[in-house]
């Protein structure tokens, strides 16, 4: 029924735009390119203010923690890990 | 905890003051059990469906009488049902999991109201099911990259609106001050693809516009999807996980914004080189071209800046079983962005156009690097939300040799093969008829080399379920925390 329904609006939708002619499309596709224009500005010009694009030394190492400090490897084959542990500590 | 924090000072009096507690990764990975293991078990599930209608339409192509005569089992549905499996299935699937655990580990928050997640995620997986049934009965479009039938994508719309809000809802109450470059990546593709989506759905096959801008906005999208949705959302996973498992930052973080904004600048041009040749205005074509060619900058910024984290490092590389596929993916990153940026060239795409050159080209892209990123990234997600570790290294290396070698064979196979392919049917002198005979050889290692990519699939299938479902925790997680140490349960 909702299908049905769906696929009547788009038929009514598809007759009118018929008669704008593509043209139409143009605009709306102006319109779009400058709203998504606009959002990656104002997302470049925010990243800007907010510091993100300084202090890259510092932000690199923003994925490591107390828990997952910096110089320590944290993936292995399983088992392995073990082995190289007892093999330094010896 | 005296040691220094990599935190900027202001936000380190906040935490002082606001929450003098801080998530540890742990927390944050128990939040988000539920949600990443369901998407990554659907992923999994979709990748051996998508890989059995792979191999049925490979061997189809060098023997056609293989397959009874069916019409559900003819190569125009079987092979649109594999793109859809993989595209739709397995690789949204694996994207949503891995793609939000990484933004949510990132913003140091818990995942909240999992459930939603869940819930949307099991409409997009009906509905790819919906939707694949239907091509396979018959109801396609004969548009490549969206010939689901138009009543399912309302619903894989929805549901994906869905999940990718839940990454920005994540965005906006993160705790960490800093933006950092994977979380660049994978907010902006959370934008752009409902963007191509809806655009390319509305254009296409709501309200067809006319003629060849048809055309146009099929192939936009058909380059877009690799381009602005699987393509950074890879090359942020493995900005997270190279210097994650290595344990130091990536080489130059300044490169990495670069590498970022000209990607955002330039991709989304380069979707017409795909009708290089067709009706269209020369100057939609030649722009596609230029953006093309201008995709150089942003793959060597990335490919240079991996190598140099990795480089001197290719030891420990080996040792990590996430990190030899994530190698293998960002390698092949710099390789097929090359070789499509030279495709895209007039003179090199007379050659290659209407050939397996761009089959291999784009399984290239999709499995080399794509899925194998994705591969390495289960690998390091999986042990984290289970908290048990792989059940064996041994199916851990069948695995990636089967795949490694696999796609080498199908890559380099159709490479040459699809070359040979395009030389000949720019020969008047040779019969269509014969060029056709001439590429069987080369279609037949393409079935030798995904033959050996399903056995690879069959183990990490049989890996993953057997690590799902086994209760015993062997010697000690692949984890670097002990989650009782770290105060989870007192909280």
């Amino acid at each position: 029924m909702l299908i049905r329904g769906l696929l009547r609006i788009q038929r009514k939708i598809y007759l009118k735009i018929e008669v704008m002619q593509t043209n139409s499309y143009v605009f709306l596709m102006i319109f779009m390119g400058v709203l998504f224009f606009l959002i990656a500005v104002v997302m470049l010009y925010w990243c800007v203010k907010s510091g993100q694009l300084k202090d890259f030394d510092k932000n690199s190492r923003s994925i490591f923690s107390e828990d997952e400090p910096e110089g320590e490897e944290t993936d292995f084959f399983p088992g392995a890990r073990n082995k190289l542990k007892n093999l330094s500590s010896e | 905890m005296n040691t220094i924090s990599p935190y900027p000072e202001s936000f380190q009096e906040k935490q002082s003051i606001v929450k003098p507690y801080k998530l540890v990764f742990a927390e944050i990975d128990a939040s988000m059990r539920f949600p990443v293991v369901f998407f990554l078990s659907c992923a999994l599930v979709w990748l051996i469906i998508g890989t059995v209608f792979a191999l049925l339409s490979s061997f189809t192509l060098h023997s056609p009488d293989l397959l009874p005569n069916w019409e559900w089992l003819t190569f125009g549905r079987i092979r649109s049902a594999h793109l859809n499996a993989v595209s739709y299935g397995w690789a949204n699937n694996a994207v949503f999991g891995v793609g939000i655990w990484v933004m949510v580990r990132l913003c140091q928050i818990r995942l909240r109201y999992g459930w939603v997640v869940i819930t949307a995620g099991v409409f997009w997986n009906v509905a790819v099911v919906i939707g694949i049934t239907a091509i396979l009965g018959g109801q396609i479009t004969s548009v490549e990259w969206l010939e689901m039938p138009k009543y399912v994508t309302p619903i894989l719309g929805a549901s994906f609106l869905m999940i990718g809000a839940w990454g920005i809802v994540s965005f906006l109450y993160r705790e960490s001050s800093h933006v950092y470059v994977s979380q660049w990546y994978l907010l902006a593709a959370l934008f752009w693809f409902p963007w191509i989506y809806v655009a390319v759905q509305t254009m296409v096959i709501w309200f067809p516009a006319r003629g060849t801008v048809q055309a146009i906005t099929n192939w936009w999208f058909g380059h877009n999807v690799l381009g602005l949705w699987y393509t950074p959302v890879a090359i942020g996973v493995v900005y997270y996980l190279i210097p994650k498992v290595l344990g130091r930052p990536i080489h130059s973080y300044y490169l990495s914004a670069l590498g970022f904004w000209t990607l955002a600048l330039f991709y989304n041009w380069a979707g017409v080189h795909h009708l290089i040749g067709g009706p269209i205005p020369v100057w939609l074509v030649s722009s596609g071209i230029v953006a093309s060619v201008m995709m150089v900058i942003p793959v060597m910024v990335t490919g240079i800046n991996h190598h140099l984290t990795v480089v001197g490092y290719f030891d420990k590389v080996w040792h990590s079983p996430t990190l030899r596929f994530v190698v293998f993916g960002a390698m092949s990153y710099t390789l097929v962005s090359l070789i499509g940026s030279t495709m895209a060239l007039r003179e090199v795409n007379v050659v290659t156009h209407f050939t397996h050159f761009t089959v291999a080209h784009a399984h290239h892209g999709i499995y080399a690097f794509f899925t194998m990123v994705m591969f390495g990234s289960i690998y390091y997600v999986m042990p984290r939300m289970l908290n048990r570790e792989w059940p064996s290294a041994l199916l851990i290396s069948v695995h990636f040799w089967c795949v490694a070698i696999g796609i080498t064979i199908y890559v380099g196979g159709l490479t040459i093969g699809g070359w040979i392919q395009g030389l000949q049917m720019n020969n008047p002198e040779i019969l269509f008829p014969d060029v056709v005979k001439h590429t069987i050889p080369w279609l037949m290692s393409r079935s030798l080399g995904g033959s050996l990519m399903a056995l690879g699939h069959l183990v990490f299938f049989v890996h993953f379920t057997w690590m799902l479902f086994s209760k015993r925790v062997k010697s000690g997680p692949t984890l670097f925390r002990e989650l009782k140490e770290e105060g989870v349960s007192s909280r």
